[in-house]
């Protein structure tokens, strides 16, 4: 595999995943705050429900999914299986409970104080909430790479959604179940190792700022 | 007045505060007891921070788990509870400031300190507006959101061991503070503590619970 077609698999899994996780973040914010403002046995039960969904194994989200986009499907009329489009949408789907449990776990359990204080100070449940996440976004930003992670890691929909349609829709994870099926360890390995590269560093980077504030 | 009416709060299948029926009136109010007798809870209920498991808070007439979100904030933001350990968002003090104006829709950084500096110099804390809150010492965060409290100008004050952490000095400051919020501005002053030799002499009105129940009010009502 040439250089330059590695080069393409790399960006593209984290622009994919990128994008995917940009997308959860967005539709899950508004969940998290309205569950921070509920609390009590409701915001319980979405916390207990989201983190049994944290679970789901990606080729059942991935086969779900396929279903649902596939022609004959209810979505078939978007005509958006195999592209790009598809992956993100499914691993957007995949690590939302992720970025739902792990926020309001960490926020609700974590900064218990900051919650009190902000109501103390006279903030309404929805302002205290919001404070909860601009206080907490160093916490938050640890959720989003632990969802990043997960996004660009997984196989089942990128295989199931992107089909592994080169230069299309293979990504890293793919393309390294590929070269492995044929028999290519060492280039499966070298994607391997660039995953990693790509995936360490941002961990790291996010744990040590987490630390220091 | 804050009425708290057969209050009851539990934590999971233990019972922290039990039937306790009290009232928080002007002046200086102390609720005295040892450590784990339930005082802390006992101040956010009655600042409408926990909801009792059963019971009533009334404030000023009005039972705040009673009516709709709107006149409960409203309600609310008439009270202010200070933490022993006090709280800090991230940045300065003078952002931890700020933060209960905006909440009250005040955006003006030079209003907030115009009302912030006197009660700060009374305090002798105005040197640690511009420092990063994260930094303070216990005994300055305690000044610290003594402050940030009272330039809200609440009408109730529920303070949670307030002195626990200051040199004789700041006791001495933070005394006349308090005193003086009660005489000219009519605050009610709660001040929660186990150390009864503390706080005799400064208050008529001496509230005692112990492992959640009350035990004693003095005088009496």
């Amino acid at each position: 595999m040439p250089y330059q077609e590695v080069a393409t698999i790399i960006a593209r899994s984290i622009m994919v995943s990128g994008l995917a996780t940009l997308l959860a973040l967005a539709w899950s914010i508004p969940v998290i705050v309205k569950l921070l403002a509920t609390g009590g046995r409701v915001a319980k039960i979405a916390l207990d429900v989201a983190g049994t969904l944290t679970g789901i194994p990606t080729v059942v989200l991935g086969l779900l999914l396929y279903f649902l986009l596939s022609r004959g499907g209810p979505l078939g009329f978007l005509g958006i299986l195999y592209s790009p489009l598809a992956m993100i949408l499914g691993q957007a789907l995949l690590i939302t409970p992720y970025i739902i449990y792990l926020a309001v776990s960490n926020l609700m359990e974590g900064r218990r104080n900051i919650w009190e204080l902000a109501l103390s100070l006279g903030a309404s449940k929805t302002q205290a909430a919001l404070t909860l996440l601009q206080d907490g976004v160093y916490s938050l930003a640890s959720v989003v790479v632990v969802a990043f992670n997960r996004a660009v890691g997984e196989l089942g929909i990128a295989l199931m959604l992107g089909g592994n349609i080169k230069g299309f829709t293979r990504v890293m994870t793919t393309a390294i179940a590929l070269e492995v099926s044929k028999g290519e360890y060492e280039l499966a390995l070298t994607l391997g190792g660039a995953l990693l590269a790509i995936v360490l560093p941002i961990s790291i980077a996010i744990t040590t700022i987490g630390k220091k504030i | 007045m804050i009425s708290l009416r057969n209050i009851v709060f539990k934590y999971g299948k233990r019972v922290i505060l039990r039937n306790i029926t009290t009232d928080i009136q002007d002046g200086v109010t102390y609720v005295i007891g040892p450590n784990g007798a339930g005082k802390t809870t006992l101040l956010k209920i009655a600042a409408g921070i926990y909801k009792p498991s059963s019971g009533e808070v009334i404030v000023d007439g009005i039972n705040i788990w009673d009516v709709d979100e709107a006149k409960a904030l409203e309600v609310r933001r008439r009270i202010i509870y200070v933490h022993e350990r006090p709280a800090v968002l991230r940045g300065t003090v003078l952002k931890n400031i700020v933060y209960g104006f905006k909440l009250r829709g005040v955006n003006d950084t030079g209003e907030v300190l115009r009302i912030v500096k006197p009660i700060a110099e009374e305090i002798n804390v105005v040197e640690l507006l511009w420092k990063n809150a994260g930094e303070l010492s216990a005994g300055q965060l305690q000044k610290v959101a003594l402050v940030r409290a009272i330039a809200l100008r609440p009408r109730y004050l529920l303070l949670d061991e307030p002195f626990s952490h200051l040199d004789e000095e700041s006791v001495k400051r933070v005394s006349y503070v308090l005193r003086r919020i009660v005489e000219d501005q009519g605050v009610c002053v709660v001040v929660a503590s186990h150390i009864r030799e503390a706080v005799e002499g400064l208050s008529p009105r001496v509230v005692m619970i112990r492992e959640g129940e009350l035990v004693k009010v003095s005088p009496e009502p």
